[in-house]
């Protein structure tokens, strides 16, 4: 193989990065500061077709917007500070809610330190006064704050929506809807794995396959500010409540509205109403609160497999469209293949073999750690549907929080993979020290004990 | 919506002293919004060294070489810091390497200031000399 392409970028050479999310603003925002501490002159182009500022699903990129707090101390270090109105609330607590009762964890920094965002301009159908209260004339779309930043670091932006891409004697070329775009030196698949654009860049025959997806539900309820303070509070709630075909069901507070997120098989409205008028989950509602009839939701992919080949000479596929963490902190991806790819496209080329060498590596990091995710994620399905199993973790859990000398290794697990603050690897070799196990072990006797105690009085 | 509600991090008053000079230290600080004062105290004088501002970061000295606090710091006004602890900052360097980019170019300017400011204490006190040569 060999070491190093001689695709470099000189000096006015031009990227095209297709896609203003996450990934996209972060790859701008870093090749644009290398380029301009190396002496660099690089012309960067960002197409985007969504208006981050205007509300619901179509101006939005649809996940459940939140950033983990590894997220926000990296990005806080980098000099992107996340403030209000673009965080609309700032999580110290997750609660876990079981139908035998619930835990409540407080954040191992004791500090707020996750950030709850809309990554458009907030649901569909907000009144006038929730869309500018406090704030009327700022935003809040996070999406569009990463854009506002990229364009501080000298990138352009366009409203553009990329339509095709081919390859003409090896370069990529593409195309809008008003033609060919003039010759770029690289092209940026910032795009997600919902836009269209990626089946182009399968089609290209450079051997990228995208990156298997499930589809995840989220919805957004409003239920007014003063509920969600009194109700919810900072904490992200995450139901244990083993609905039928239902993987995952978590509700993050966000200004006036609660966002509802669920993972799972086919999963429908119907099986979002059954979940709210679950008795755990409805009683975390205010009393006389109905389900509003409409409500603001969609059904995006998400990622939960590696894409295979996610580079080319003069292309490099980031964030959803490369590889994602397992069903938590896609965004926290985006950062690092975005990061990854910067670096390598700035410092070293733009070839295949640079990508290979210097960006490749990254994505096979994050592919290695969800192998370990799928066994925690496999292990906390067996809990939820282990009512022993469920009591056990719950005990052991509430048992660390009441007694902090004791130490917070059950807790601090069940925060880490639920928050997405840490890699699965490190959470799953955690998860292997044997006075955690003896502490779980003791409970689900203990659990058991009580079950049969109960039988016998019966 | 309540800013406090939204805001992350940790909070503090004017006046605050978010640690002080010679304390032991794990964390480092960022600035989220408000401003803070680095302060050194000689006997009864006290020296304001910096006013630090929002996306400045301190106490990351004593992440590094594992010394005491080098200085005081204290909120000017109402501040919202992030905390950062050892372990998990040096975590994250260790896996990204290039996070520490924009701490060298800060730690960078900080040298550069600092050394413009020794050279002006070195010229000032070198014309105080000059100007009183009769009474040195």
């Amino acid at each position: 193989m060999k070491e190093n392409s001689n695709l470099e970028l000189d000096d006015g050479a031009k990227i095209a990065v297709l896609g203003g999310g996450p990934a996209g603003s972060f790859f701008s925002i870093f090749a644009l500061k290398l380029a301009k501490q190396i002496g660099k002159d690089i012309d960067l182009t960002i197409y985007e077709s969504k208006d981050f500022s205007h509300d619901g699903p179509s101006s939005c990129n649809m996940c459940a917007g939140v950033i983990s707090e590894s997220l926000v101390q990296m990005l806080a270090i980098e000099g992107i500070c996340l403030k209000p109105p673009i965080v609309q609330r700032a999580i110290d607590t997750y609660c876990f809610q079981t139908t035998g009762g619930d835990v409540f964890l407080n954040s191992p920094s004791k500090q707020k330190g996750i950030a709850t965002v809309y990554r458009g301009g907030g649901p569909v159908n907000q009144t006038a006064s929730e869309a500018g209260t406090g704030h009327e004339f700022e935003k809040k779309s996070f999406d569009d704050f990463l854009l506002d930043c990229a364009e501080k670091e000298g990138a352009k932006v366009e409203n553009t929506r990329i339509e095709d891409i081919k390859l003409e004697n090896g370069r990529p070329i593409i195309f809008s809807k008003k033609g060919r775009i003039p010759d770029v030196d690289l092209v940026v698949g910032a795009c997600g794995i919902n836009a269209k654009i990626i089946n182009s860049f399968e089609k290209l025959g450079t051997g990228y396959t995208p990156p298997s997806t499930i589809k995840a539900y989220q919805s957004e309820i409003h239920i007014g500010e003063q509920n969600v303070s009194t109700l919810f509070g900072n904490a992200v709630y995450v139901f244990l409540i083993n609905q039928p075909g239902v993987k995952f069901a978590a509700i993050t507070p966000k200004g006036s509205y609660v966002t509802i997120s669920m993972l799972g098989k086919d999963i429908s409205r119907q099986t979002v109403m059954d979940f709210l008028k679950h008795p755990e989950v409805k009683n975390r509602f205010p009393d006389a609160w109905n389900i509003p009839d409409a409500f603001c939701r969609c059904v995006p992919k998400i990622n939960v497999g590696a894409a295979k080949h996610p580079f080319a000479d003069r292309i490099v596929m980031i964030g959803d469209a490369s590889s994602a963490r397992l069903y938590k902190d896609g965004i926290g991806s985006a950062y690092l293949t975005a990061k990854a790819a910067a670096n390598t496209a700035i410092l070293y080329g733009v070839g295949d073999t640079d990508f290979r060498k210097y960006y490749y590596p990254s994505c096979r990091k994050i592919d290695r750690d969800n192998i370990f995710g799928k066994i925690m994620f496999a292990f906390t399905g067996t809990i939820n549907r282990t009512p022993i199993l469920r009591e056990a973790l719950l005990n052991a859990s509430r048992y660390e929080q009441k007694q902090p000398k004791s130490g917070y290794r059950c807790s601090t697990i069940l925060w880490d993979t639920f928050t997405g603050n840490e890699q699965y690897t490190d959470i799953f070799l955690r998860a292997f020290n044997y006075k955690l196990l003896l502490r779980i072990l003791v409970n689900i006797f203990n659990a058991i004990f009580i079950r049969f105690k109960k039988v016998w009085r019966e | 919506m309540k800013d406090e509600e939204s805001s992350l991090g940790k909070d503090y008053k004017d006046g605050d002293i978010i640690f002080e000079e010679n304390s032991a230290g794990r964390e480092m600080y960022i600035i989220l919004t408000g401003k803070a004062i680095v302060i050194k105290e000689r006997g009864d004088v006290e020296t304001t060294l910096a006013t630090l501002e929002e996306g400045d970061f301190f106490g990351e000295m004593s992440l590094f070489d594992n010394s005491p606090r080098s200085a005081t710091v204290k909120a000017l006004g109402d501040v919202k810091l992030l905390e950062i602890n050892q372990k998990n900052f040096l975590k994250k360097i260790s896996r990204d390497p290039s996070l520490a980019f924009r701490m060298l170019e800060k730690m960078s300017q900080r040298i550069r200031i600092t050394d413009e400011k020794i050279l002006n204490c070195t010229v000032e006190i070198k014309d105080f000399i000059e100007d009183h040569k009769e009474f040195v």
